[in-house]
C-alpha cells in the first residue's frame, strides 16, 4: 500500500451561499509531485488554504497521516505560496527572508543567500522587493516558501508571470527538490502543459468539486491517440476486434471502446464491425492532450465525459 | 515559538522606516514646542512683566482660587495689563518662556498630554498592523496557522514596547531641551513621576491596542491611523459632551458628570503630577479596561477568521 502524506476526507468550505470546494477527497503520496488542475474559481486555492492552514474548513477534515505528529506541528512543515507572494514592498528581498527565517528559528543569513542563489535572485537581494519584476517577486515566494526546509509544499500557480526560460528553471527547481530533497510538492497552474511535464498525479477540480483523481500514468492514457468506437453492443463488437489482431484497447463504459493500436486500420475495423451486423453509433480516431481532456471532462466543450 | 515569533517581528519593525521616522518627528515637534515652552516669553507678549507675574503668584495661594488670587494681586496695587502696555514695557518674542524655570518632568507632563505622542503611536500601529493585511504576510508563516493567538500577542507585545520607547525618547527629549533652553536641568524623577510615567505609558498601550482593534478589524492601515487621528485630535469631544448631556437627563446623573472623563485621551490630558489618587486610579482603570477590550476584542476577530 502507498504511503500517503495527505488525505482530505470531504473537505468543505463554504462562503456564504457559495460553495468553494464540496466534499473534496484528495490522496497525496508522499513523494509526488501533485497537480490541482481546474479552471478559475474551481476551488483549487481553497483546498490549498485549507490544507496550508490558512482557511478553516467548514466541514470535512484533513490529516497528514505521513507526518504523525499534530496539525500544528504538521503546518510547520509545511512551505506554501498561495495566490500572489506575501512580499513587504518597501524591504528587501534578503529582509523578506529574514523576516521569515527568524519566525521559523533560522539565524544564518547564509541559509538566506543559498534560498536566493536556488530560485536565481542572487543578484537582487538588496533591491527592494516592490521593485521587483512579476517573475522575480514569483521567485521570491518560492524562495519563502522554501524556508524552514518543508517536507510537503503547496504552490498555487507558481509560474504565473514566469518568462520561458523562467518556467523551464523552476519547473528544473522543482524537479530537483522532489527528487533530491524527497519534497512532496502540491501545484497548480493553467499551463496545463507545463503541469504535465512535472506532476506524477493529478485531480481535476471543477466547481468545487473533484471530478477525478488519477496518476500521470493513467492520464497519459487517457490521453493518448486512440480509435473510439461508439456502439450498443459492446460484447459483440469484442471479439471482432481481437479477430483483426488488435491488442492495445479498453472498454471505457457499456457504450464505448477505445482502441490504442493499429489506428491505420481504421476503415478495416469499421468495415469488420459493419460485416459482423455490430450497429455503430460513430467511430474515429480521437487525440487529445492534457488540455483537451481537461476541456472535455470538466464540459466546457462537448466531449464524451458529460 | 514566543522568542521565534517574536525576534522576526521585531526585526520587521527594525526594518520599517517609519519606526525611525516617527521618533524623528517626536524630536522634531517636541523641540518646536518645547521651545515655545521655555524660549517664548508669553507673558511679555500679552504685555506682562517678570515681576508683574511673580507678584500675581506670590499672592497667590494654593487655598485660593486663581479669581481671588488675581484679584487680591490686583487689589494690593498691581497694574492691569492695559495700564502696562501704556507704559514703557518692551515686548520681547523670546527670553523666559512660562516653563523657564520648570524641571524636566513638569515640561514632560506638558508635552505627553499634549498628545502627539498618541498620534505618532497610532500612526505607528496602523502601519504596523496595517502591513500584516496589505502584505499578506500570515500567509508565510504556516508555523503560527495554528497558532495565531501567540502571534497576536506577539503583535500586541511591540506595540507596547514601541510606546515604551516612545515614552521614553518623549523624556529624553525634555531632557536635552531642557539642557538647551531652560534655566537649569532639574530631573525630579519622584514617586509621582514614576507613577505618572506609568499610568500614562498604560494609557498609551490602550490607545495603540484601539487602533490595532480597528486595523485588525478594517483589515486596512488608512483606518487604523484615521481612529488614531480622530482619537487623538479630540474629533469626538463634542459628541461624546452631547452624550454626557442626555446620560446627565436620562439617568439623572450629577451635572459634573462626563464621559470624556472615561476616555484614554482625557486621562492622557488631563493626569500631570500633582493629580489626586482617585484620578490616577480612575485613568489606571480606563488604562486596562480599554486595553483589554482591545485585545480580546482583536484576538476573537483574528481567531474567529480565516487569514487568507
Amino acid at each position: 500500500m502507498e504511503e500517503y502524506l495527505l488525505v482530505t476526507k470531504d473537505l468543505t468550505k463554504t462562503y456564504k451561499e457559495i460553495t468553494a470546494a464540496d466534499r473534496v477527497n484528495i490522496h497525496i503520496k508522499r513523494g509526488s509531485i501533485y497537480g490541482l488542475i481546474g479552471k478559475n474559481g474551481a476551488g483549487k486555492t481553497t483546498i490549498m488554504k485549507m490544507i496550508a492552514g490558512l482557511a478553516r474548513p467548514t466541514s470535512g477534515s484533513f490529516d497528514y497521516t505521513g507526518f504523525n505528529c499534530t496539525q500544528n506541528e504538521a503546518f510547520s512543515r509545511i512551505g506554501a505560496l498561495i495566490e500572489a507572494p506575501a512580499i513587504e514592498p518597501n524591504l528587501t528581498g534578503f529582509d523578506n527572508m529574514r523576516i521569515k527565517c527568524l519566525a521559523y528559528g533560522i539565524g544564518d543569513k547564509q541559509y538566506i543567500n543559498d534560498l536566493l542563489d536556488l530560485v536565481g535572485l542572487s543578484g537582487t537581494w538588496k533591491k527592494k522587493a516592490g521593485k521587483y519584476s512579476l517573475g522575480q517577486k514569483q521567485r521570491l515566494g518560492i524562495a519563502l516558501a522554501l524556508v524552514g526546509d518543508p517536507d510537503f509544499l503547496i504552490l498555487d500557480e507558481p509560474i504565473n508571470g514566469l518568462d520561458p526560460q523562467g518556467i523551464a528553471e523552476v519547473r528544473e527547481m522543482l524537479h530537483k527538490l522532489n527528487q533530491e530533497r524527497k519534497i512532496t510538492i502540491l501545484i497548480s497552474s493553467h499551463i496545463l502543459e507545463e503541469l504535465s511535464k512535472l506532476a506524477t498525479d493529478y485531480a481535476i477540480i471543477d466547481n468545487g468539486r473533484i471530478i477525478e483523481e488519477s496518476t500521470n500514468k493513467e492520464l497519459k492514457e487517457k490521453c493518448r491517440d486512440k480509435i473510439a468506437i461508439k456502439t450498443g453492443e459492446v460484447a459483440k463488437a469484442l471479439p471482432v476486434i481481437d479477430g483483426l489482431g488488435f491488442k492495445d484497447y479498453s472498454v471505457v463504459n457499456d457504450k464505448t471502446i477505445h482502441v490504442f493500436d493499429k489506428l491505420s486500420e481504421i476503415t478495416v475495423l469499421n468495415m469488420e464491425l459493419a460485416k459482423a451486423q455490430i450497429p455503430v453509433e460513430s467511430i474515429g480516431i480521437e487525440s487529445s492532450d492534457l488540455e483537451e481532456y481537461f476541456l472535455k471532462v470538466t464540459g466546457t466543450i462537448p466531449g464524451e465525459r458529460r | 515559538m514566543f522568542s521565534k515569533a517574536f525576534k522576526s517581528e521585531f526585526y520587521r519593525i527594525s526594518r520599517m522606516k517609519s519606526t525611525y521616522i516617527l521618533i524623528a518627528v517626536l524630536a522634531a515637534i517636541i523641540l518646536i514646542v518645547n521651545f515655545l515652552y521655555l524660549k517664548v516669553d508669553m507673558y511679555g507678549l500679552m504685555g506682562f512683566s517678570k515681576e508683574d507675574i511673580e507678584g500675581i503668584q506670590q499672592m497667590g495661594t494654593s487655598a485660593e482660587s486663581y479669581e481671588d488670587s488675581f484679584m487680591t494681586g490686583f487689589q494690593a496695587g498691581l497694574q492691569s495689563s492695559e495700564e502696562i502696555a501704556e507704559g514703557d514695557t518692551t515686548i520681547h518674542l523670546l527670553g523666559e518662556g512660562i516653563l523657564y524655570e520648570e524641571s524636566v518632568a513638569t515640561l514632560y507632563t506638558m508635552d505627553v498630554g499634549s498628545m502627539y505622542e498618541l498620534l505618532l503611536i497610532s500612526i505607528f500601529v496602523g502601519l504596523y498592523i496595517g502591513s500584516v493585511y496589505s502584505t499578506g504576510l500570515d500567509k508565510n508563516l504556516n508555523n503560527f496557522a495554528g497558532r495565531r493567538g501567540l502571534l497576536f500577542a506577539v503583535r500586541m507585545l511591540h506595540i507596547a514596547v514601541y510606546s515604551l520607547v516612545m515614552h521614553i525618547f518623549t523624556w529624553i527629549f525634555c531632557l536635552i531641551t531642557t539642557a538647551m533652553m531652560a534655566k537649569s536641568v532639574r530631573l525630579e524623577i519622584d514617586k509621582a513621576f514614576i507613577l505618572y510615567f506609568i499610568v500614562t505609558w498604560l494609557l498609551c498601550v490602550a490607545f495603540g491596542w484601539i487602533v490595532a482593534g480597528m486595523a485588525h478589524m478594517s483589515r486596512s492601515k488608512a483606518a487604523g491611523i484615521t481612529l488614531g487621528i480622530i482619537l487623538s485630535a479630540g474629533l469626538l469631544s463634542t459628541l461624546i459632551s452631547v452624550a454626557s448631556l442626555m446620560m446627565q437627563k436620562r439617568f439623572d446623573l450629577d451635572p459634573d458628570f462626563n464621559l470624556g472623563y472615561y476616555t484614554v485621551t482625557h486621562n492622557v490630558a488631563a493626569l500631570n503630577l500633582y493629580s489626586d489618587g482617585h484620578f490616577v486610579v480612575r485613568a489606571l482603570i480606563c488604562a486596562l479596561v480599554y486595553g483589554a477590550i482591545s485585545y480580546i476584542g482583536s484576538l476573537l476577530i483574528i481567531r474567529k477568521r480565516d487569514i487568507a
